[in-house]
């Protein structure tokens, strides 16, 4: 997991695994980021798993940045993350608000 | 403590849990003998999936480990996850997934929906996935 700071926002980049060993690391990485800044993208590119314990992280993160009127989403889920994403409804959440759109090139 | 449930032991075709950082080996050992067994590599997950979620809910709301068991049907690959929890325990019926925003109760549901079929078996000391080979 690594942080880093770019053109107005902070890129949250998952690698690995995400599961109950890890929820509480990425919790806190998360609350981190969202409150230094207004924008955080969490990019899922190199992740190869995720269960609900991470994606329970995860819309937690983003009703904390919406209540600190601060936009959280996610970029880059392929393979099964993107799967459990669908199927529980949460990639339309966590999808990249429309003016983001560039983020994802 | 009973002997099947030593961490991480492989005995042919099952493997136990005990402990959170157990789960990715366990992952690994369920997607390849589910594709061993002919499922594609995209349903083979799946079938992880819904497997790490049940040692997921056996770790969190028992405190202790399990065992998991992979073998083949006629036309079915079958993952067994197994704890210790009291027989008839587990009440029959499908978890409905919780909306988008909701902030838990997603892991019964995610196992529901990705298996083709979801059972109990042993007096409900286990459930069994079936995945369509």
């Amino acid at each position: 997991m690594s942080t880093v700071e770019t053109a107005g926002r902070l890129v949250v980049r998952l690698s690995g695994e995400c599961d109950m060993s890890c929820s509480d690391e990425l919790a806190a990485a998360l609350s981190a980021a969202i409150g230094r800044s207004p924008r955080t993208e969490v990019d899922l590119g190199g992740l190869r798993f995720l269960d609900s314990s991470g994606i329970h992280v995860l819309v937690t993160a983003h009703r904390d940045a919406r209540a600190r009127q601060a936009i959280m989403y996610v970029t880059h889920a392929a393979g099964v993350v993107a799967t459990v994403l669908e199927l529980t409804g949460v990639a339309a959440l966590l999808a990249p608000p429309p003016q983001a759109s560039g983020d994802r090139s | 403590m009973n002997a099947a449930y030593d961490t991480g032991r492989t005995m042919g075709d099952e493997m136990s849990f005990a402990v959170a950082t157990d789960l990715a080996g366990l992952r690994g050992f369920v997607r390849d003998r589910a594709v061993a067994a002919g499922l594609a590599t995209a349903r083979a997950e799946l079938l992880m999936l819904a497997a790490s979620e049940l040692m997921s809910n056996t770790l969190e709301h028992t405190g202790d480990g399990g065992l998991v068991r992979v073998w083949t049907e006629a036309g079915a690959v079958v993952c067994e996850v197994r704890d210790r929890r009291p027989r008839g325990f587990r009440p029959p019926g499908a978890a409905v997934m919780p909306a988008a925003d909701a902030m838990r109760g997603r892991g019964l549901a995610i196992v529901e929906q990705v298996c083709d079929v979801v059972s109990t078996a042993a007096g409900g000391t286990a459930v069994q996935l079936r995945m369509t080979r």
